[in-house]
């Protein structure tokens, strides 16, 4: 219980972490995956290492990572971060000689999915329960969690109004891993022109972020090893 | 501009396992498509036996030599273009976009019709075998159906132990190709002199009369060559071009030993043989000094090599289609995935619904299944190899526009890569084309004039022409998808990056970076 008190995560009708609100969007309410493990694990890191350019703590320029220390932060107040961020961090950090995000990628996708879902299931969202054959599946707690982020994410695309850098990231990821069958159906020529105007005027850390997800899953695919 | 301070590196910052595939995956992965034992068995055998010359070896390497040094000035090229390896990206940056999309869509195809004549010639002599072995006829189609249901299933749902399977089968086709290619080398041995031995080496043959078919002919047979590339980004660096290098050395060696072997043991008799005994002449010629079991081993692994040919082209149909509908050339669609096993579903099944179109045809006219594998095989190759020659034109002139933009780019490779390896293997790969074209009643097995002649080259100009409208309709509706086209995906390009980032874009990313984002969650 105190751990759950500890790690809870805002409630579900605020925006959630990227790395949830997208585990949610590439998982049927039932919890089965909508992706291959290796293309979801490429979509999930993505969106983690975009969470630590949100705070600040990340920066990706011409491929490689580069990880920002927390003294550097003079314009903004450090963010503290959750567990797994943390860990994803001090894992970049620890091994700076790496910085090539491709192979960065490539190294978390293994178990992207298993860490987001132990965070989703410390804070009370997702039960972790096995299949009859005993694949591992993170099903949602509340059917309606999944819909929410959904949902918010679309109504924001087809009003066209605001849609927050977080949320152009997401769609970015989302259209990089080709989930958007799924997230945006039905959305109309000049609704998916403002979208992508809304990505390509992201920051340069997530623009690269998006395309080497995009550049993996298409690589995943053509190796046959989604 | 803040200062960056790292922690102190750990023991296992020396390596990043990445799951990334290593040099001897991609080579096996591309080479079991392959499918050596068909290529020296059926194709190479019906070469001697339709053009009436010997020979094979010396065009073999000849065409494996156009191959090497396309690759030489190629790989950079894809690498900095798209990852993934596409002949068509290669060329929509290179030339243009309208003959890029034609390109695309040829490859496609071309790799579609490879995998249906495949059917035909597996329903065949599986068939006979199984005729021969258990006196029980069953008819060529009800197999080549049997045979699409279960490539479709593979396909589908990805089977990892196919895979592996496929490979145990292409490693025992590898060694049987070699055992009986050593054992007809130790029947030549009591009479090889040097002369005997060097006539099918000869240069002067390729330029006898008859030689054009029988070039043209090694290069339908090395179509799957250039697989690797496509592994470009699921594999480790330097991996693709290793396997590459790999690939071409190993099956060039086979296919030149193997055809070498069986020219010099029969010597004039050859051909005589050939056209008696057909895809078994290699085979009998084995039994000969291996004993009858010989034959047996043989045809069974011929059959499992045209099966994971079958499985393999299939496969590569499908991410083709998969890669056009993401680029927004084939309806959207294609991009459509099996969940969990993630392989492309739409590709996968529009591949079936070819192939079972292709076997009902045959079926219900009852025209000879042999002659579906020459029609679509050769269609198919030829179709592969003109994108091919047009994307051997497509490097040089895409390192001289790297040039007149950025000029280090283009030092940092070199001239002989740039220019010297890219040109010589566009004019061999242009004329080994054309002989491909000039001969291609031969290939296609039908009388010069008849109407195949002209429906093959026909369909390849109507695909690039459908490509260029296509292309250009996009050019006017979706300026943006146009765009993206050859630049490795929609995203890749809305976001402007890719290994091709602009100079000013990498400005502004450097001033730009180390400014936290402002979004506060």
């Amino acid at each position: 219980m105190s751990d759950r008190a500890l790690f809870a995560r805002p409630r579900i009708f605020e925006p959630m972490a990227l790395a949830d609100d997208l585990f949610f969007m590439a998982h049927t309410p039932t919890g089965a995956p909508r992706l291959g493990p290796r293309c979801l694990g490429f979509g999930l890191v993505g969106a983690l290492l975009a969470e630590l350019v949100l705070v600040g703590r990340l920066v990706v320029c011409e491929g490689k990572t580069r990880v920002v220390d927390e003294a550097d932060l003079h314009c903004q107040k450090p963010v503290a971060l959750d567990p797994l961020s943390a860990e994803v961090l001090h894992q970049l950090q620890s091994q700076w000689l790496h910085r090539d995000l491709h192979d960065w990628l490539a190294h978390l996708a293994g178990d992207a999915e298993a860490r987001v879902g132990r965070r989703l299931a410390v804070a009370g969202l997702v039960r972790r329960q096995r299949t009859l054959l005993g694949a591992v599946r993170w099903r949602p707690v509340d059917v309606n969690t999944d819909a929410v982020a959904q949902s918010r994410l679309r109504a924001d695309v087809l009003s066209g109004t605001r849609l927050s850098s977080s949320d152009a990231v997401l769609a970015g990821l989302i259209l990089a891993m080709h989930l958007d069958r799924h997230v945006f159906w039905g959305i109309s020529d000049h609704d998916r022109t403002y979208l992508q105007s809304k990505i390509r005027a992201l920051d340069e850390s997530f623009r690269q972020l998006i395309s080497v997800v995009e550049e993996s899953v298409t690589g995943a695919v053509l190796a046959g090893r989604t | 501009m803040s200062a960056v301070r790292h922690a102190q590196p750990t023991h296992s910052s020396t390596a990043l396992v990445t799951n990334q595939l290593g040099v001897g995956a991609v080579t096996s992965k591309a080479m079991s498509a392959q499918a050596p034992l068909t290529v020296v068995a059926g194709l190479f055998i019906i070469a001697i036996a339709v053009t009436g010359f010997d020979g094979i070896p010396i065009a073999v390497i000849a065409v494996t030599v156009a191959l090497a040094l396309f690759q030489v000035g190629f790989l950079p090229a894809v690498q900095k273009i798209d990852r993934a390896g596409t002949f068509y990206a290669c060329i929509s940056r290179g030339l243009s976009r309208p003959l890029g999309v034609g390109a695309g869509l040829s490859v496609w195809l071309g790799y579609a019709a490879l995998q249906v004549g495949l059917y035909g010639v597996f329903g065949a002599v599986l068939s006979e075998s199984i005729a021969s072995w258990f006196g029980t006829q069953i008819p060529w189609w009800v197999l080549a159906f049997a045979a699409c249901g279960v490539v479709s299933i593979i396909g589908l749902r990805s089977v990892k132990e196919a895979g592996t399977l496929l490979l145990i089968l292409m490693g025992l086709e590898f060694a049987a190709t070699l055992v009986f290619s050593v054992s007809n080398l130790i029947g030549a041995w009591p009479t090889l002199t040097w002369s005997s031995a060097l006539a099918p080496l000869a240069v002067s043959l390729l330029w006898q009369p008859g030689a054009g078919a029988r070039i043209a002919m090694a290069y339908v047979a090395v179509v799957g060559q250039e697989m690797p590339t496509a592994y470009g980004i699921e594999a480790k660096p330097k991996a693709v071009g290793r396997a590459v290098v790999l690939c071409l050395v190993l099956t060039g060696l086979l296919y030149v030993f193997a055809t070498w072997s069986l020219s010099v043991l029969l010597g004039p008799t050859l051909v005589d043989r050939a056209r008696a005994e057909t895809t078994n002449l290699f085979f009998n010629v084995a039994a000969e000094r291996l004993g009858p079991e010989a034959v047996t081993a043989g045809i069974a692994l011929l059959l499992t090599s045209m099966f994971a040919g079958l499985v393999a082209f299939h496969n590569t149909s499908a991410r083709q289609a998969w890669i056009l509908g993401r680029d927004g050339v084939l309806p959207m669609a294609m991009t459509r995935t099996m969940p969990r096993t993630g392989a492309p579903a739409v590709g996968s099944v529009v591949q079936s619904v070819f192939g079972i179109a292709a076997i009902v045809l045959f079926a219900v006219t009852s025209w000879n299944p042999l002659l579906l594998f020459f029609y679509g095989g050769t269609s198919g190759a030829v179709a592969i190899l003109t994108v091919l020659a047009v994307a051997s034109l497509a490097v040089p002139v895409y390192y001289q526009r790297l040039r007149r933009t950025d000029g280090s780019e283009h030092a940092s490779v070199g001239v002989w890569r740039a220019v010297v390896a890219p040109i010589s293997a566009f004019v061999l790969l242009l004329a080994i084309t054309g002989m491909a074209y000039g001969n291609r009643d031969v290939l296609l097995g039908v009388e010069p004039g008849s109407a195949m002649t002209y429906v093959l080259p026909g369909t390849i100009l109507s695909l690039f022409m459908i490509g260029a409208v296509r292309a250009l309709r996009l050019r006017s509706r979706h300026p943006d998808a146009y765009a993206a086209i050859g630049h490795g995906g929609q995203v890749a390009t809305a976001t402007g990056l890719g290994r091709t980032a602009v100079p000013a874009q990498r400005q502004r990313a450097d001033t730009q970076a180390p400014e936290p984002a402002k979004a506060a969650r």
